[in-house]
């Protein structure tokens, strides 16, 4: 971009946020929000965090009148942890499941949930506590039940941390509730090979998205010219997947982790004809 | 009750993206309004607004663009009702910058794009500031494709801005 267009620019997104901006926009989203549930159970909730301002339950029968959602399938609202002010936010909702054929994936996965969003939630007072009463900073997490079949069920949780900027974590978590292992990205391939496999798919995607979008879409590629010394090289043995309703393998990045900012959190769907020889089985992936 | 889950699902999407780009919509409106006061109702009415009419909007895909509409829409609409309004709050601020003087080291700058005819500025901000898409830019200003590129062009020309690093728009 020519200096004097990206100094007009920075002037432009140096345009000065009042805090009341934050406030006005909570209010007015929760307000709506509100309206869908049954007036008793805002009336709960807002006393919950007036008396206590932090909400937590495991109890089943209570966490189910607070999710609002009747309990189908394998996955239910179980914690929630909120906490809101004029300045910090907190809004963290937890999955629970149920079910499952198998009970130690079940405890494994709701112990990994309990855990990890207490972890925020402390993560989030600390940062409250460092900021000594100035500035703003919220921490949202959500989960989205993507499948829930007889073969399988895929969680997706997401997690936004506000402060001058927000950064997005996208988490997955597949599971056969026939089988008694969670499914990792490893099991579903007969080798290692597949690292390589995918990570060029992905290498290649990228740069057609960027040549199609012409430049609308970036995406960070280690060895794309002399400048690119880092960026997406392979990914991770473990990397972030899902299994998508066409049966077809989903591979996810967070937010800043192969792309800038603006990009928000991305994914690639990788044609399964290009991993074919290297699964295990179709059972999953077709 | 499955109605009601729809909506409440639908509208989590729209909460989202409020909550998310909500920074961005306020710059967007302070670019027409100058006035943080009338910026922050621009956007609240705009998001008055969308919850309104959210469930008529089809392609839901577009979400983001359908929310830059509404708030320019909503800006010009402030800005046709507050003509005299406009006026001393310019002049406020031109007595308020002379004060600020020093402080400012690119005023010039500030100025070019700020002396820019609506039409022009508000091109350069969706494409450049907000890197929207043509086609985006085209529905949220109700033009066709082939306009946006022309006020593009001739904004850029106005703001003596080197075309050529921005020939691909």
């Amino acid at each position: 971009m020519n200096p004097k267009l990206k100094k007009e620019r920075t002037a432009y997104k140096n345009t000065p946020i009042p805090p009341e901006l934050q406030q006005m926009v909570r209010k007015e989203l929760g307000t709506k929000k509100k309206n869908y549930r049954p007036y008793w159970m805002s009336a709960a909730i807002a006393a919950a965090i007036i008396a206590l301002f932090v909400t937590l339950n495991t109890n089943a029968s209570v966490a189910r009148a607070m999710g609002g959602m009747p309990v189908v399938g394998h996955v239910f609202q179980a914690m929630t942890f909120q906490y809101e002010d004029e300045q910090y936010a907190a809004d963290i909702k937890t999955p629970k499941v149920r079910d499952l054929e198998n009970k130690d994936v079940e405890q494994t996965l709701n112990e990994k949930y309990e855990k990890e969003a207490k972890e925020q939630y402390t993560k989030f007072e600390q940062r409250m506590k460092a900021l000594k009463g100035e500035g703003h900073a919220s921490v949202t997490s959500d989960y989205r039940v993507l499948q829930d079949t007889k073969q399988l069920l895929v969680i997706e949780r997401e997690t936004t941390e506000t402060e001058a900027s927000s950064a997005t974590t996208l988490q997955y978590d597949v599971v056969d509730p026939t089988l008694k292992q969670v499914i990792t990205l490893p099991s579903l391939f007969k080798n290692k090979d597949y690292v390589q496999v995918i990570s060029d798919e992905i290498k290649q995607q990228m740069k057609k998205q960027m040549a199609d979008s012409k430049g609308e879409k970036v995406y960070f590629i280690k060895g794309m010219n002399s400048e690119s010394t880092d960026g997406f090289d392979q990914i991770q043995a473990n990397q972030s997947f899902y299994i998508n309703k066409k049966h077809e393998l989903v591979i996810s990045f967070n937010e800043y982790e192969v792309a800038p900012g603006s990009m928000g959190p991305v994914k690639f769907v990788i044609p399964t004809k290009a991993i074919q020889s290297l699964l295990v089985s179709n059972q999953y992936i077709r | 009750m499955k109605f009601t889950r729809k909506k409440l699902h639908y509208d989590d999407q729209l909460i989202q993206l409020i909550e998310r780009y909500q920074n961005d919509f306020y710059r967007l409106a302070y670019s027409y309004t100058k006035n943080e006061q009338d910026a922050l109702d621009v956007v609240q009415d705009s998001i008055q607004k969308a919850m309104q009419s959210y469930e008529k909007l089809i392609e839901k895909e577009k979400l983001k663009s359908w929310f830059y509409k509404i708030v320019v829409h909503t800006s010009l609409d402030f800005l046709r009702k507050h003509k005299r309004v406009q006026v001393m709050e310019d002049e406020q601020l031109q007595a308020n910058q002379r004060n600020f003087h020093d402080a400012y080291e690119n005023v010039d700058l500030e100025h070019a794009l700020d002396d820019l005819p609506t039409i022009y500025r508000e091109v350069v901000i969706l494409r450049f500031f907000e890197d929207l898409k043509i086609e985006d830019i085209a529905f949220i200003l109700e033009e066709n494709t082939n306009t946006i590129k022309t006020r593009l062009y001739k904004a850029l020309r106005l703001l003596r801005a080197d075309l050529k690093t921005e020939e691909e728009f």
